[in-house]
């Protein structure tokens, strides 16, 4: 059976073409300021999960005569673990053996290279125990006092850095959306005053034969809603390219921030949604209009 | 208990924007099952009278009564259920050309929520009473002057009305025709419709015999069957039909 066409002539509307391409626009920036934004907090909360609850501590090879003096450097090495052993809050302390630093190494030096050849520091690992209140200041004096050679690197003002930045990207990336929806529900509210005023002596004929605002309303929001979802899919379908090409781009850069960021299933959820807003915004931007705008008729 | 008068105007005046009262003092009421004609010269204020009958505009000044309810103080909210009480034939038809003439006829039905097996058997029934069933799916622009002018008065009847108004309906229509579609409104009035139309057809008017109300420069008079401007003046209650 056919659609009974709507009572209002809305093919008329030449004003409500580019509404399609309007909504393919803010749903392919939607898109793609949110993936960019669920990946930067996946790859944050990665960060975070493996490094805010651990430190590292160098200690520079002591060097006698222009060359290194290994006895003397590992002394050092033993009395720092023995400091940090001692502390309270920390759950181990170990150093890095050589094959893990030429695993750290390996992204930026290839395979090919002696350690014994670079004036590397010596590394030492140190888990704290969960929830536990370091004084890390104490800690570095006391480092600094018997041991110095030795630093101490605490990861969490490195993260913290890391957060502020992604924070500010997020609060970029929010700003942008909303001005995407914003604008977006300006022209629809534009494209739909400009049909209330082309069907004018539609919508009175309407309201002659008893029509409520409501029905007047849902024919414009059935109207919108079709419109928008051409739109929205167009322009959804127009991110996942750039989605999965910027993942695979990501994913290939070794020991980099970008490899952490991740789309998992949650965030392609949460993606799919930004289209489904947009035609809802849309639909309820045309139908609050239309309610608006014939309030004030007779 | 039926409402003893189905129009109350007292002392009703109307002007567009800045300009003169098209409208000026009119006072009448017209009893539930009344038939009045609505006559005047071109310009006398005989569509802005019915455009205040049906609710398209409001009063200047004075009150108007519809259904024994002050139309001003009616809440915005319950005007279409008032509305759905009028059926209005437009001198104009204000058909929707992108609809066919059963889509056209059947909108009072479809704002009303009927079902639409029911919309589809008495708009069909109605039109093809008419002389439509060779085109219930016509659109408007390929229909006659007086086709178009048939689906608009389907559209005005289809709901059963209380109040039937018609701006110039046989207007566009032969003699057969008009005396056809006439004979329609008088049987609409005799199961309770309270009619009003506007015509400057004198031959309709000696032809049926109803009282007609005439308008001169926007001030109303009221003359009892048989009776023409021209001769005496009349009001009283005794005169309505």
């Amino acid at each position: 059976m056919f659609k009974r066409p709507s009572d209002i002539p809305f093919a008329r509307d030449t004003s409500a073409w580019f509404l399609p391409w309007m909504v393919m626009l803010m749903v392919f920036f939607a898109g793609l300021t949110t993936a960019g934004t669920l990946s930067l907090n996946s790859m944050l909360s990665r960060w975070s999960r493996s490094i805010s609850g651990s430190l590292t501590v160098q200690v520079i090879p002591i060097e006698e005569d222009g060359r290194i003096n290994k006895r003397k450097t590992q002394q050092e090495m033993e009395d720092v673990l023995d400091i940090l052993r001692k502390t309270a809050g920390i759950a181990s302390a170990k150093a890095l053996t050589d094959s893990q630093m030429k695993n750290l190494l390996k992204p930026w030096l290839g395979e090919s290279f002696l350690l014994e050849d670079l004036p590397m520091p010596h590394l030492i690992d140190v888990q704290l125990l969960p929830d536990a209140e370091v004084d890390l200041e104490m800690l570095r004096t006391l480092l600094a006092q018997k041991t110095p050679n030795a630093s101490l690197d605490v990861h969490k003002l490195w993260l913290g850095k890391l957060i502020k930045l992604v924070r500010t990207l997020d609060f970029l990336a929010s700003a942008l959306l909303s001005m995407v929806i914003v604008t977006t529900s300006v022209i629809v509210i534009y494209v739909t005053c400009s049909s209330l005023a082309v069907h004018k002596p539609v919508i009175e004929l309407l309201h002659q034969t008893g029509a409520h605002d409501g029905y007047i309303s849902k024919q414009y929001a059935q109207r919108t809603a079709l419109l928008a979802s051409v739109g929205a899919i167009v322009g959804f379908l127009g991110v996942l390219p750039i989605i999965y090409l910027l993942s695979s781009v990501a994913s290939e850069v070794q020991g980099g921030l970008l490899s952490e960021a991740r789309f998992d299933a949650a965030s392609w959820g949460l993606l799919c949604l930004v289209p489904v807003l947009a035609v809802v915004l849309s639909t309820l931007t045309a139908y609050w209009t239309v309610q608006k705008t014939l309030r004030r008729m007779l | 208990m039926a409402e003893p008068y189905v129009i109350e105007f007292d002392n009703v005046g109307l002007r567009y924007g800045q300009g003169t009262e098209v409208l000026k003092d009119v006072s009448f009421a017209l009893p539930a099952g009344s038939f009045h004609f609505l006559t005047g010269e071109s310009g006398a204020g005989k569509t802005s009278l019915l455009s205040l009958l049906y609710l398209a505009r409001s009063p200047t000044r004075g009150s108007v009564k519809l259904f024994g309810k002050a139309v001003q103080s009616i809440a915005r909210d319950d005007l279409p259920e008032v509305r759905r009480k009028i059926g209005v034939v437009f001198q104009d038809f204000r058909l929707l050309d992108h609809l066919s003439a059963i889509d056209n006829a059947a909108l009072p039905l479809r704002v009303a929520g009927y079902p639409e097996a029911e919309i589809q058997k008495r708009v069909t029934e109605l039109l093809m009473w008419v002389g439509l069933g060779a085109h219930l799916n016509a659109r408007p622009p390929t229909l006659s002057g007086g086709q178009k002018q048939s689906v608009a008065i389907a559209r005005a009847v289809i709901n059963r009305p209380q109040l039937l108004l018609a701006d110039e309906p046989t207007g566009n229509m032969d003699d057969k025709s008009a005396a056809r579609l006439m004979r329609l409104f008088v049987e609409l009035n005799k199961r309770g419709t309270t009619v009003v139309i506007a015509t400057h057809n004198e031959g309709l008017i000696r032809t049926f015999p109803y009282p007609r109300i005439h308008l001169v420069n926007g001030r109303l008079s009221i003359y009892p069957v048989g009776y023409s401007p021209d001769q005496a003046y009349l009001k009283t209650e005794a005169d309505y039909v």
